[in-house]
């Protein structure tokens, strides 16, 4: 009976501290990852299509400035409305210019993109904005067992990703394979490809949280960095509805840019790993090409 | 409410601690079971209420059967047909009689004709309590045990709820000793019986079911992958449907453990087999027990003077085993590839009494009966028989050496890492370092670092899921 009892305590025990330490570890690894706690002059917002498309080391490095690269895997645009006012609120926003803001075919569409990305935001669940964001998206169950199982916030693996690159400081993308085109060929012969749609209530998000950047004088710049052509083709009116809606949404604010990658390298397949993302070739080159064209908006 | 979902371990917890103060404070036997029963009955009836009826059916069907052989010496055969039919009616017309009727007859407008055919919903579990139910009714025909008065107790036996859901197949002879005569709930079997939940619900949730993306990303579109990946893909199966089943065993082992139940093990490290014979002497051990007492024997078993007789016996245990698990060719294949590898090791002489396995041929054969079993588990996963030889053409003939590593590289590298945690545990548990008595007792060092270990990455790593392998038989 008492080494029962004295088992069972020291497992409770043992659970609690190492549960309490891996949340912090992993917290401050995350925090290091999207660069929340610094003073940075560009943030980058975007999911996985901008998050492989930048090399943050070597931007800061060539542009001189800090850079707060908050992407995550499967963002969609009310949830970059939540990180962008994350990075606004907190403290280290003062030195905030410019924001890279990242839209591609399917911004607007939602589909493909996670449902349940409020799950990204476990980690800050003590924070009260977060917890009252989290309370109303969880069930109750979902929300308890979070705020009790610290290292349960961390579950996602690409905020256990996240937190080993802030700790690492590693960023690399590791893409290194090429698009399958015959393949991706194959799949669009069976039109087994998503569809460009334009939600309003998306728009209706993506339009407040440019605002609320703007409002404050921060300049952003829409990035669509290049999907496959095939992909693009797939629907081209559609497609070019889309370019010309952000054309058009970025003339009406000096303080907004919209630059397109696609018309140059869309038909780069080498530069592509699957038909969204870029591979490590393909994050260099556009990488160069962002450097320039920042060093000369500058 | 599935054991890896937070309803159920708080549900456990209500029970065990109701079970524990009746045990405690009243020492009513009759009063722990009709307890045990209520919440066997109430947990079955949250997947679907209707499919309580057909549980009390087969019940009420085999708790009659054996009064009848008792009372009628002259007829009981004629009682016992009467009643395995009766049971299997349920089992037959929800699991089978579509795949019957439009599959082997050909009837496919049966499917306009009857609307109720293809929108029948396989209640969970009922291969498995069938299959339980019969065990008390069979032993009672050969004399093997004595029938039962007391309905509670035969309902329990029918229902309980560890085992209700996907096995272990619990013989009658074992489980309701058991039931009349509780070890209890004591803190020693809550401290053990948690520990191995602990290791079966990590099994599920985090090796099973991260396992679970590769394989249904990789199967899903087939057509579009590399050899390499559908091979990588079928190796993953094969761990998938063994941390499935087994985790859920062993979950279901602990729960029963808690409250002073010992059932049987239902997996002994299939994997590390040396033969197809082995394999299944380790693999869903309550099954292949059934399968062997009730069929096998029933056949003859191997008393039979023409070997063809010996072929068909063993030909029939694996192909009903393959039936056992749906009504559709694939399962069927998966049976009679599984005969043809146990009786090419039987005429191979690997079989032999005599026969020793060299020490250095060990991990060779170990590597081939894993292979084996992968090839066979591909017709058990992809139910299309088109899609089977399209993906085994496709794993020989579409770059075999390359792989793609999933939507995620990380995920990637995470499922091998615990791909290599899991292959460590499962050394020291097989060595009998962990997860057991050492000195007499199970609360050691070893087990407590590896319940919180264990914690640990269930809480990191772990995906919720909404189902087990083994529900949809």
């Amino acid at each position: 009976m008492k080494r029962n009892v004295i088992y069972i305590l020291s497992v409770v025990v043992a659970f609690s501290v190492l549960d309490f330490s891996i949340e912090r570890f992993m917290l401050h690894g995350v925090q290091e990852s999207y660069g929340l706690r610094q003073h940075s002059q560009m943030l980058i917002i975007g999911h996985s299509h901008l998050m492989l498309a930048t090399d943050k080391v070597r931007m800061e490095k060539e542009l001189g400035m800090k850079i707060s690269k908050y992407t995550r895997e499967g963002v969609n645009v009310s949830d970059r409305k939540v990180m962008v006012k994350q990075y606004l609120d907190s403290p280290y926003s003062d030195s905030l210019k410019i924001c890279l803001y990242g839209v591609d075919l399917c911004t607007f569409t939602g589909e493909g993109l996670s449902q349940n990305s409020y799950k990204l935001f476990y980690p800050f669940i003590d924070e009260s904005n977060f917890s009252e964001y989290i309370r109303q998206q969880a069930d109750a169950t979902d929300y308890w067992m979070h705020k009790l199982v610290r290292t349960s916030r961390y579950n996602d693996d690409g905020l256990k990703n996240a937190s080993i690159s802030g700790w690492l400081h590693d960023w690399r993308n590791r893409k290194y394979g090429q698009v399958d085109i015959e393949a991706y060929r194959q799949r669009l012969a069976l039109g087994n490809e998503r569809h460009i749609t334009m939600n309003e209530e998306l728009m209706q998000e993506f339009t407040e949280t440019i605002d609320m950047l703007t409002s404050q004088g921060i300049r952003v710049i829409l990035v669509n960095t290049p999907t496959l052509d095939l992909l693009n083709e797939f629907e081209p009116d559609k497609f070019a509805q889309m370019v010309a809606w952000y054309e058009n949404y970025a003339a009406q604010n000096e303080l907004i840019d919209y630059w397109d990658f696609n018309p140059e390298y869309a038909s780069r397949h080498d530069l592509m790993h699957d038909r969204l993302h870029l591979n490590v070739q393909g994050q260099k080159v556009i990488t160069d090409s962002l450097i320039k064209m920042l060093k000369e908006y500058e | 409410m599935i054991f890896n979902s937070l309803s159920f371990i708080a549900f456990f917890v209500v029970v065990l601690m109701v079970i524990g103060a009746t045990d405690k404070w009243l020492h009513n036997t009759r009063l722990r079971n009709v307890l045990l029963l209520m919440a066997s009955y109430y947990l079955y009836g949250s997947f679907n209420v209707a499919f309580l009826l057909i549980l009390l059916y087969v019940t009420a069907v085999n708790y009659a059967a054996p009064l009848l052989i008792q009372q009628n010496k002259a007829r009981r055969k004629g009682v016992l047909v009467f009643a395995v039919v009766l049971s299997l009616i349920p089992l037959f017309t929800y699991k089978y009689l579509d795949f019957f009727l439009t599959g082997v007859l050909g009837l496919q407008q049966l499917h306009e004709q009857w609307g109720w055919l293809e929108r029948l919903v396989l209640p969970v579990g009922i291969s498995f309590f069938t299959l339980q139910a019969l065990t008390y009714t069979i032993d009672v025909y050969r004399g093997k045990i004595e029938r039962r008065k007391n309905v509670v107790d035969v309902a329990l036996f029918v229902s309980f709820f560890p085992t209700v859901l996907s096995g272990p197949i619990e013989n009658a002879r074992n489980l309701l000793p058991l039931i009349e005569k509780p070890a209890g709930v004591s803190l020693q079997n809550v401290t053990e019986g948690v520990t191995i939940f602990i290791y079966g619900l990590f099994k599920k949730v985090v090796i099973a079911d991260r396992l679970a993306s590769y394989v249904d990303w990789a199967y899903g579109s087939y057509e579009y992958m590399y050899g390499g990946t559908l091979a990588l893909a079928a190796v993953f199966y094969s761990i998938q449907i063994y941390c499935d089943f087994s985790g859920y065993s062993d979950m279901a082992w602990g729960v029963a453990k808690c409250l002073g139940f010992n059932i049987t093990r239902n997996f002994n490290f299939p994997y590390f087999a040396t033969s197809i014979k082995e394999f299944w002497h380790r693999w869903h051990i309550s099954l292949t027990s059934w399968f062997t007492e009730y069929v096998y024997f029933s056949l003859g078993g191997n008393r039979v003077r023409l070997k063809a007789r010996w072929v068909f016996n063993i030909s029939m245990v694996f192909i009903l085993s393959g039936i056992w698990h749906g009504a559709a060719w694939n399962f069927l294949v998966w049976g009679s590839l599984h005969a043809v590898y146990y009786l090419m090791e039987h005429f191979f002489g690997l079989q032999k009494k005599d026969f020793v396995l060299p020490r250095w041929l060990r991990l060779p054969s170990g590597i081939l009966v894993f292979a084996l079993v992968t090839l066979a588990w591909i017709f058990f996963r992809v139910g299309d028989m088109g899609q089977v030889v399209g993906i085994i053409q496709r794993i020989f003939t579409h770059r075999t050496l390359s792989a793609s590593l999933g939507a995620s590289t990380f995920t990637f590298v995470c499922n091998m890492a615990l791909l290599g945690v899991l292959t460590v545990i499962e050394v020291l548990v097989y060595k009998k370092w962990l997860l057991t008595e050492r000195k007499g007792t199970f609360c050691t060092w070893g087990n407590a670092l590896l319940t919180v270990a264990l914690l640990m990455l269930v809480a990191l790593f772990g995906i919720q899921s909404d189902s087990f392998v083994y529900f949809q038989f």
